[in-house]
């Protein structure tokens, strides 16, 4: 579900016209909700604080039903390339704080050309207008702060303007409010074009969405047969991926992979297949790793036998050893002698100086 | 290559690169600013948008405008530096650093050569007191491609004609270019080395975004040669792929064809790594390269590499090709950090 960020009711105007927009019960006016569209509305009121205090609590209440923020509104140009009337897509959000420029920008999920600065107060001087056309083609009061309360709820968010007044122009603000309706009857048009996936702008082409696990992954992570913690399946994401974009194993082939362990593998439990199937799964995307892991085993194949538990560095970054074993007679000391004088540790040093090859 | 806006700094509003580049780019907006700083790095620009809108500041480099280079940069035992002439590169390899080093990916300019020059020069004549004879290095393209915007930004004659006075002083210029329109023009010097960073074909295809393919550099590195400037070259950055041994081998294979082994002036070769903010860019910006999604480790010292063994296994693998096919093993140097040399 959307929510429609305003910062005027006049902007809003068209959309609640036809769209039957009805106020919504929440701990202030300007919400509402269209049965019809299966959409929320917000009116915020001008400038950076309002919208981004109303859109964060109306995020943080709908956090469950609304998947996309879209801000829609007025902006003046910064630049003699857009004039009024002309409307644009909004890729990077750009801030100005009254004082300086925030470091911080929010790009949209959406090929544009168009950037827009968000001042904290109106912006009336030409000088000022120069300064700030130096980092984005629009200025408005409130994208910048509905991107940041959207990113920090994880919610997507776009952003499309009309330009109400152009560079040139000083005292704007009487026209825009007497003009509000027609920019707003702009904007819906525009927006009901992109609903309908036709809109005249080359742009409307969202990215794929990067980290969102396939349905293939999402059935083996739920499946019960297996039990991935978090860091496991952020792992088995980055595995799947890897599988995928070198060719080696597509998702299908994924799944089969997991079914035939599962079956030969029955006594697992649920985690230590999953280690299992992560590790066979690393082997297969990095066949060095496996062969280092072989040698590692083999050279320490002398402790092992003699019942020497040793822990090595499992990001193998350090060639370091830590081995237990429990001394209960002297024989067991006898045993632990003679793996310590069999093991060589020379041949760690050797695996971790890059020598791996069958000829070490 | 269009600019959206170029910013020149005030002073330099009457510099003749400034009217050159106003003569060259009629469509971009231009706009006066007091320093590069007021607007560059200001905010943090995707860095993806270098494919769709580009911006130009021209301006003069302050504070430090040489620097001492850092660990494993050069043959070792002889001192290297590096200058600073340029931000940002007009190439996208998807490996690159400067992804998450500047937080825009805008190109900068820096038009005081001379000042670098003068810096460059006293560099040269402490060292030259201390070590008479002993070689120093000074490498360009840091941050930069050394060649990739020559025919705009002109600065070549001008350290070509520099380095020829300083004979122990040597010029490393770094590239993926084959620009080398301007550099044809200029006598080859000994001390000036153009150094080319190459990866197998299709490393080059899938990694090296927007540059020019492996054969077009291969060709350059040979029309140099033949002309007679010193190459060098850096295998560098080395991506693990199960083909990798046979990829390296047909790569040197091809190197010397271009041009004979004994010519070469040096190789580096170093194995891909980033530090945790560049790894965390990779990611955003090509989520579907075939590398970033391998086992990295966080090493030693907080940067992204592979585990030990596998880092050091294609060190050694590369260099014992490289040595196979003629490369003489004093020529090879390899980009590791202290920990890794045991």
């Amino acid at each position: 579900m959307k929510l429609l960020v305003f910062a005027h009711r006049g902007e809003a105007f068209s959309f609640l016209h036809h769209d039957q927009y009805l106020p919504e019960k929440f701990h202030f006016d300007g919400l509402f909700f269209s049965e019809e569209k299966k959409s929320y509305l917000l009116i915020t009121g001008e400038g950076p604080k309002e919208a981004c205090e109303k859109t964060v609590a109306v995020l943080s209440s709908y956090k469950d039903k609304i998947d996309q923020v879209v801000n829609i509104g007025l902006a003046g140009s910064l630049t003699p390339k857009l004039k009024k009337h002309d409307i644009a897509w909004v890729r990077t959000s750009y801030a100005h704080n009254s004082t300086k420029m925030e470091f911080k920008s929010y790009t949209a999920n959406f090929h544009s050309k168009i950037d827009c600065l968000t001042s904290f107060h109106r912006v009336m001087e030409q000088s000022e207008k120069k300064a700030l056309s130096s980092f984005a083609d629009i200025v408005d009061r409130e994208l910048w702060s509905i991107m940041s309360a959207s990113h920090l709820l994880k919610v997507d968010c776009l952003a499309l303007k009309i330009i109400s007044d152009e560079n040139e122009e000083s005292d704007f603000c009487e026209t825009v409010k007497s003009e509000a309706k027609v920019f707003s009857e702009f904007l819906y048009k525009e927006w009901t074009k992109f609903l309908n996936q036709s809109s005249p702008i080359d742009s409307i082409k969202l990215k794929p969405i990067f980290n969102s696990p396939s349905t293939s992954l999402e059935t083996l992570l739920s499946d019960s047969s297996f039990h991935f913690t978090t860091t496991q399946k952020r792992q088995a994401l980055g595995l799947n991926r890897s599988l995928k974009l070198k060719g080696i194993m597509n998702d299908d082939e994924l799944l089969s992979f997991a079914d035939t362990l599962k079956k030969a593998e029955p006594e697992l439990t649920p985690k230590n297949l999953t280690r299992k199937l992560l590790t066979s799964l690393e082997e297969i995307n990095n066949p060095l790793k496996k062969k280092i892991k072989i040698k590692i085993e083999e050279a320490l194949t002398p402790l092992t036998n003699a019942g020497i538990s040793v822990h090595t560095d499992p990001d193998l970054e350090s060639d370091r050893l830590q081995m237990s074993f429990t001394l209960s007679s002297v024989r067991d000391q006898k045993k632990l002698q003679l793996a310590m004088e069999q093991f060589q540790f020379q041949k760690i040093k050797d695996i971790f100086s890059g020598k791996i090859e069958d000829d070490l | 290559m269009i600019f959206e806006k170029i910013f020149i700094e005030e002073q330099l509003i009457n510099h003749p690169k400034v009217l050159e580049m106003k003569a060259r780019f009629p469509e971009s907006e231009f706009k006066l600013i007091s320093k590069v700083e007021d607007v560059f790095g200001r905010v943090k620009k995707p860095y993806l948008q270098k494919r769709t809108n580009l911006n130009l500041f021209i301006g003069e480099k302050k504070g430090q405008l040489v620097k001492v280079a850092p660990p494993a940069y050069g043959l070792s035992g002889e001192p290297h530096y590096y200058f600073v002439h340029a931000y940002n590169c007009i190439y996208e390899c998807n490996y690159c650093y400067l992804q998450g080093y500047f937080q825009s990916p805008d190109i900068v300019i820096f038009l005081n050569h001379e000042e670098i020059g003068h810096e460059i020069k006293r560099i040269t004549f402490e060292h030259q007191k201390a070590s008479p004879g002993k070689k120093v290095w000074f490498h360009a393209g840091e941050y930069s491609d050394s060649l990739a915007l020559t025919h705009l930004t002109g600065e070549l004659p001008f350290y070509f004609e520099l380095f020829k006075n300083l004979p122990e002083a040597y010029l490393e210029l770094r590239t993926k270019s084959v620009n080398i329109k301007e550099l044809i023009k200029l006598s080859p010097s000994k001390n000036i080395v153009i150094s080319f960073s190459l990866a197998p074909e299709e490393r080059t295809k899938n990694n090296d975004l927007k540059t020019p393919g492996l054969k077009a550099r291969l060709k350059a590195i040979s029309e140099l040669h033949e002309r007679g400037h010193p190459i060098g070259l850096h295998l560098d950055p080395i991506i693990y792929d199960q083909n990798v041994v046979t990829s390296y081998s047909e790569l040197i294979e091809q190197i010397t064809r271009a041009i004979p082994p004994e010519a070469l002036s040096y190789i580096s070769i170093g194995v891909v790594r980033f530090t945790k903010n560049v790894f965390h860019q990779v990611l955003k910006n090509y989520p579907d390269s075939d590398f970033i999604h391998d086992d990295f480790v966080t090493s030693f010292d907080n940067k992204i590499r592979y585990n030990k063994p596998t880092r050091l296994w294609l060190l050694g693998k590369v260099k014992d090709l490289l040595i196979s096919q003629g490369i003489a093993s004093e020529k090879i140097y390899e980009c590791m950090e202290e920990s890794d040399v045991d």
